[in-house]
């Protein structure tokens, strides 16, 4: 299992607005700003919450399949994405997985802190490196005992959550491989903001629950309707609004309700 | 809407559709049958089985007339509705 | 920690909870009867009763618009629905009806909420079951994914089981169908394949449970773990 903490303090200095010139640098590390921050969780809160929250935050560099929370495993820390993206993975014990959450700049990791019990229910694995916030699971615990609202805010993303799962259920029992492979594009152009990201085929079969060759064949598919532009590890999207076309009614309801709990966020 | 009954057969062997289905009609059931044959098919493909072409479903109304008998190998070689 | 001590109740979460919890939302509850088919949720709308199930089960149903319902979810007297209300939503995101008959005690939104408020240990528990239904329906994108049309309904016949006993169900094709995400014809060709095995016996209406152990064998790994995973959040069943 790898951890993400390698490197986390040379990259973490990040000069920030209203950083004090003269503390240290170890005091620096954890110095997050208090403009606008990136993450969207982080931006819908009240600016007390935000306020209780961000001297315990400190920023970290993910790497591409970084394990952060694994099944039955205890959580260590809650993560906030900013350009990161990570996958929630449902994992039978003889391995059998599947995608069934993504959490990119809107989101956050720690399910099971914010719900209450110690253990993780799912994988956590980052899918684009990048970077993210990240808060103890004591200090997180202990911040949500202290403010209803921060609680309370958290507690409606998890709903997200189960939506999107749910979701997953559904499209994995209705939607051919090719638009489950679309509506995952969607999913992640939406988190991360980006139109280019760099993908293995057998990262996408993974996360899809199909054999490699299959994504190879369903992106061609994708790329003959213009949609996308595949090379080797490399998806470009051309055309969103045909890519949510496509799809139609299997992308977009996590979404929306996102939208609604959390209209300030800016999603 | 009547009811039909789809009656699942794998050789000798019958299995009974005891609830049935409201359908508006023949070209209802025929599109049903289709699919949910695809569907099956699909399901022991992926399954890792042959394709079951010697099943079929012998479809009957509420006077048990038989309506249609649907083999499954159609559903393996025609195109017909997405499941 | 969390004993069944209120052993007038059948269902687990009221059994549990703390004698000051229960005094908190027992003058609310209400007994009724859940027959087929009442709808217990409607799809974005305003939840207005929560319904802990003493028997029958409920099935949360989620919906493509031009397609058919699929079971994303499956509540018998071991849990609840509402619990959107329970992570602070007001709404529900999709359908919950009744698949098989049976009673419950509800209770109205807006007394639950304020019993939500006035207890710190109400709405931890509560989360412990939403954690529980969290994992079972991972375990369903899962298998809906992953595993053939006989596995996954040897996984719902036992969790029906689970919450219905005696090893004998009264369940239509059509609930199957949805369970499954297929046709219902496809349905008869699926017992059909258990009933092959010698694991279950399919009668006109009924099904009968022969081999328990095959079917746990059959849903491979599909079934027990999220069973486990509830024991460990809420306690041993029954």
């Amino acid at each position: 299992m790898t951890r993400a903490a390698n490197g986390l303090a040379a990259k973490a200095a990040i000069p920030t607005a209203d950083s004090d010139k003269g503390t240290t640098a170890d005091a620096r590390r954890k110095v997050i700003s208090a403009a606008r921050p990136r993450n969207m969780l982080l931006r819908g809160l009240s600016a007390q919450d935000f306020a209780l929250i961000r001297p315990r935050l400190e920023r970290s560099t993910l790497q591409a399949k970084d394990v952060l929370e694994e099944v039955n495993g205890p959580v260590e820390y809650a993560y906030f994405p900013e350009d990161s993206l990570i996958s929630v993975i449902a994992t039978q014990r003889d391995g059998k997985a599947i995608e069934v959450g993504m959490v990119g700049r809107e989101g956050m990791t720690g399910t099971a802190i914010v719900l209450g019990n110690g253990e993780a229910l799912n994988e956590c694995r980052v899918q684009l490196e990048g970077s993210a916030l990240r808060i103890p699971a004591a200090g997180l615990r202990e911040l949500l005992s202290r403010s209803a609202s921060l609680h309370a805010q958290f507690l409606r993303y998890m709903q997200v959550v189960l939506v999107q799962a749910t979701q997953t259920a559904l499209v994995n029992s209705h939607l051919t491989v090719e638009k489950r492979l679309a509506r995952w594009l969607l999913m992640m152009h939406d988190r991360v903001g980006e139109n280019e990201f760099d993908l293995t085929h057998e990262f996408l079969a993974a996360m899809l629950g199909v054999r490699r060759p299959g994504v190879t064949v369903a992106l061609h598919m994708l790329e003959g309707r213009h949609l996308i532009r595949s090379t080797r590890s490399h998806i470009g999207i051309r055309d969103r609004a045909g890519l949510e076309e496509f799809v139609a009614s299997g992308y977009g309801i996590p979404e929306e309700h996102y939208r609604r709990l959390f209209p300030g966020a800016g999603f | 809407m009547p009811r039909y009954f789809f009656h699942y057969r794998d050789g000798d062997r019958l299995s009974e559709d005891y609830e049935g289905e409201l359908l508006p009609g023949i070209a209802a059931v025929e599109e049903t049958a289709m699919a949910s044959a695809k569907e099956i098919i699909a399901d022991g493909l992926l399954g890792g089985n042959p394709v079951l072409t010697g099943y079929s479903y012998e479809i009957r109304d509420e006077a048990r007339n038989l309506v249609l008998v649907f083999p499954f190998s159609e559903a393996a070689e025609k195109p017909g509705p997405r499941p | 920690m969390y004993k069944p001590n209120n052993k007038k109740y059948k269902n687990e979460l009221i059994r549990r909870l703390s004698q000051e919890d229960l005094a908190l939302v027992e003058p609310d509850l209400v007994r009724c009867e859940l027959p087929l088919r009442m709808m217990l949720e409607k799809r974005n709308s305003p939840i207005e009763f929560v319904y802990f199930l003493e028997g029958g089960i409920g099935s949360i149903v989620a919906k493509m618009p031009m397609g058919r319902d699929t079971e994303v979810g499956l509540i018998g007297f071991e849990g609840m629905t509402g619990t959107a209300l329970v992570l602070g939503d007001d709404q529900s995101t999709h359908e919950c009806y009744v698949q098989l008959a049976g009673e419950a005690h509800r209770m109205p939104v807006d007394q639950l909420r304020s019993a939500l408020a006035q207890s710190t240990t109400l709405r931890p528990f509560l989360l412990r079951y939403v954690q529980a239904l969290f994992i079972q329906t991972s375990y369903t994108a899962l298998v809906n994914a992953r595993s053939k049309l006989e596995e996954r309904l040897a996984r719902w016949l036992l969790m029906c089981d689970d919450r219905v006993g005696g090893d004998r169900l009264t369940i239509t094709h059509e609930f199957l169908a949805i369970m499954l995400g297929v046709r219902r014809p496809g349905v008869t060709v699926a017992l059909q394949i258990l009933e092959g095995k010698g694991l279950i016996r399919a009668n006109r209406g009924e099904i009968i449970l022969r081999d328990r152990n095959g079917l746990i064998e059959l849903a491979d790994g599909a079934y027990s773990e999220p069973e486990g995973e509830y024991r460990r959040l809420i306690g041993e069943i029954g």
